[in-house]
């Protein structure tokens, strides 16, 4: 492998100008991994997924080689589990009374119920942020390389958080057009405050280079849903008048909506996955470390493939699954009729069938779908004027002592 | 890992003249160096090519970087916080060191992280169940009252929009003779109750035996209990314990602290899905320890109320009686479960209740006004 990294076999990286990183992690041990993790976050009730993360990390990590030389994820698990009980109780506590205020403030001032019900949603978007970028700075300040920690500048989460909430309501007043120059302007914020040890990354690049990608993706959507319900109207709403009642005979042409809506849906996926691989080209190719820079040649055709595969493999899952759980029921044909088995066996079979299908899916996740995609983005990567690092420095520790806590708790890239 | 066992003092002997090359990062630059590593007395020592020694590590202190990725290499650090490493693609060399190092996948020292978890868990259970049981419901007793009636109400319309569909559709009955004779059994109630706020009562259709309160004066019989009930007082008596409900109002500050505690659950079990169930089942406990006290107070509100109407509360024991025979009751490990407490305990309160007896008193409907509302879905 060491050859194909440009390096001499010993891992010294001093003469070598280009550095293409190699993913190499055996996909057969992180199955292993995969039904191990998800077998006892079931068994433990979730406990232990703070433990299965880390091992998950820990695998990924060490399976990308930089010049021969694997990334080092040095975190723990009860590191996980500590910042996620700190932001259990602060978040608990503040989404408890927030709630509790914004309906009576709602109710009270006259809104409509529903709306005040759901009033708590923007008072998360800020801590959405916040999670996000203190997760990021806990798995930096956790990363090495050529013995060097990752690490982020002390501070900045609520800027972070202030700015990723000003332009999601700049997103949502454009119609959703300003994506990529939020997803660059965020990018540099985060970007231009990590370091590798004493060399500091810098995020540059334009968003205008995405925007040509993302009009596309974005018309075809507007012109495909407009064309949809223009097509549809008629059907929609004599089945929408219809409810409750007896199914109305098929009026305007339902065929054709459906090919409709279904071709939008499909033009919509695969721009989009031509969008994600532009934006990957931009951002890289914008991303200085020190003197060096990085560049990206990631293509849409490759997500593409990646993501079919893997739905292939979830459908055959889903499929073995509810055929297990068929049987397991015993549907006999007899006269016609489904004979069930008793009912403490159907419990038995329907928890079981519970139980493989959310490992199964872990596993099917993990080896089918994280791990191609981060092999092709880390695949994708080339590192230019590489020279330039031998010269860095070791940096302080970072205790980032939150860890990924409000990230776990609110569901924030959990992913890696 | 090693499969043979041998006294480390022995081991290291047939090691003694074993050599090979890896990479040493000394954590301070980002430059490699090759290296010759070799055993010394207790300690890994490495020496540059030139024969010079450079670092000797200590066997007790050595730890492996667990690296699952990246098979075939043993990654070394002097302790378990250091920031030098050594790695190792030599399988004899790597055989030797864990042959001779017990302690290479030893646990780093927890430093006090486990009792800060144990502190913080402690602090996280305590903080909620403060927050869910006493903070939460002593606020939704304070705000409920300033809630004005007709916010109230319309509150009331939203809710019973979304639990139509879960209550068999939500279809209101009103054939006009029945909803007639249903306000006149509402107002003779409200009457001797002297209920200020104004109350709605609707029917609808449902095989289900229940009725229920929401905010604003709503009330809902399900047409299910007018089927099962034995006379109209049955159903009086019903109405009278969900006007207790109202009096109280209760289902407004139900709807508060739900919303104080809605989602509080699901932080902590996290996003995999037998954590749903989890929370839905912890969430019918909190719920059902609240409202069981409500229960019983809505109760004795009903009691007086048939009284002071002139009306036979032990009405309200035939209903539960209906209810237990049709298995509602819930026993055992469910009864915790259920908002209604021990159907018989409470039958039997309201028989003690009674102050008509076997008495002669005014009926609640006539003949006429109870086939009415029988047929109030038509």
């Amino acid at each position: 492998m060491d050859v194909a990294t440009g390096t001499n076999g010993s891992g010294r990286t001093a003469a070598e100008a280009t550095l293409r990183p190699v993913y190499a992690g055996p996909p057969g041990r992180l199955a292993r991994l995969a039904f191990v993790g998800n077998g006892l976050t079931l068994l433990t009730l979730g406990v232990w997924r703070f433990w299965y993360l880390t091992r998950l990390r820990r695998f990924h990590w060490s399976a990308i080689r930089i010049g021969g030389e694997a990334l080092e994820y040095t975190g723990r698990g009860v590191e996980l589990l500590l910042g996620f009980l700190i932001a259990a109780v602060a978040l608990g506590l503040l989404l408890g009374l927030a709630n509790l205020a914004l309906v009576f403030g709602g109710v009270t001032a006259g809104f409509a119920p529903e709306a005040a019900f759901n009033a708590a949603l923007p008072v998360l978007l800020p801590l959405w942020f916040f999670a996000g970028y203190k997760a990021r700075r806990y798995r930096a300040a956790r990363t090495r390389w050529r013995g060097l920690r990752f690490g982020m500048r002390a501070g900045g989460a609520w800027a972070y958080a202030l700015r990723g909430t000003l332009w999601v309501l700049a997103l949502i007043a454009t119609l959703g057009l300003a994506r990529p120059a939020m997803q660059l302007s965020l990018r540099r914020y985060v970007m231009d405050r990590t370091f590798w040890g004493d060399q500091a990354f810098a995020q540059d690049g334009g968003w205008r280079a995405l925007m040509g990608p993302w009009l596309l993706l974005w018309s075809v959507g507007a012109l495909g849903l407009a064309a949809t319900v223009a097509v549809g109207w008629e059907s929609v709403s004599a089945a929408l008048e219809a409810r409750g009642g007896p199914p109305p005979p098929p009026t305007g042409r339902p065929v054709t909506t459906v090919a409709l809506g279904a071709a939008t849906v499909a033009a919509v996926w695969l721009l989009w996955q031509r969008y994600e691989a532009a934006a990957h080209r931009v951002l890289s190719g914008g991303l200085t470390l020190g003197e060096a820079r990085f560049s990206s040649d990631l293509r849409a055709g490759r997500l593409i493939r990646i993501r079919l595969a893997a739905g292939i493999a979830y459908a055959l899952l889903v499929l073995a699954l509810g055929a297990a759980t068929a049987a397991a029921f015993g549907f006999e044909a007899v006269g016609g009729r489904l004979m069930p088995q008793p009912q403490g066996v159907a419990v038995a079979a329907l928890a079981l069938a519970y139980a493989l299908g959310f490992v199964g899916f872990g596993m099917v996740r993990e080896v089918a779908l994280v791990r191609p995609l981060i092999r092709a983005y880390a695949g994708s990567l080339t590192l230019h004027r590489a020279e330039a690092l031998d010269a860095a420095r070791q940096r302080p520790r970072d205790p980032a002592e939150e860890a990924g806590g409000f990230a776990e708790a609110l569901d924030v890239d959990i992913g890696i | 890992m090693a499969k043979r066992r041998e006294p480390p003092a022995t081991a290291l002997a047939r090691y003694a003249r074993l050599e090979a090359v890896g990479d040493w990062w000394d954590g301070e630059t980002a430059r490699p160096r090759e290296v010759i590593v070799k055993f010394g007395r207790a300690s890994l020592t490495l020496y540059g090519f030139d024969e010079t020694p450079l670092a000797h590590w200590a066997l007790a202190g050595l730890r492996r970087i667990d690296t699952p990725g990246e098979p075939g290499t043993l990654r070394l650090t002097p302790d378990a916080d250091g920031d030098e490493r050594l790695v190792l693609r030599d399988p004899e060399m790597i055989e030797a060191i864990r042959a001779v190092c017990p302690d290479l996948d030893k646990a780093p020292p927890s430093n006090g992280s486990w009792r800060r978890v144990a502190l913080w868990a402690a602090g996280a259970v305590t903080s909620i169940a403060l927050l869910v049981f006493v903070i939460v419901p002593a606020l939704a007793e304070r705000l409920a009252p300033m809630i004005p009636p007709e916010r109230a109400a319309a509150l009331g319309d939203a809710v019973l929009k979304r639990i139509g569909p879960v209550m068999g559709g939500g279809e209101v009955c009103a054939a006009p003779a029945g909803r007639a004779a249903l306000a006149r059994m509402t107002l003779r109630l409200t009457e001797a109750a002297a209920l200020e706020t104004p109350v709605k009562v609707s029917v609808w259709r449902s095989p289900m035996l229940n009725a229920f309160a929401v905010p604003g004066g709503r009330i809902v019989i399900l047409s299910g209990l007018i089927d099962a009930a034995d006379g109209p007082e049955e159903v009086a008596a019903v109405l009278a314990h969900e006007l207790g409900h109202v009096a109280a109002r209760d289902p407004l500050r139900a709807a508060l602290r739900q919303a104080g505690t809605a989602g509080l659950l699901g932080l902590f079990v996290g996003d995999f899905l037998g954590g749903a169930v989890v929370v839905a089942t912890a969430e019918a406990a909190i719920s059902a320890a609240y409202s069981r006290e409500a229960e019983t107070e809505a109760d004795h509100f009903a009691h007086r109320v048939l009284g002071e109407a002139g009306l036979p509360a032990s009405a309200l024991a035939g209903f539960f009686e209906s209810l237990a025979d049709r298995g509602a009751a819930a026993e055992g490990f469910a009864r915790h479960f259920a908002s209604h407490p021990d159907l018989e305990a409470r039958a039997e309160a309201a028989r003690a209740a009674d102050r008509v007896g076997e008495g002669a008193y005014d009926p609640v409907l006539d003949d006429a006004d109870w086939i009415a509302l029988q047929q109030i879905c038509g």
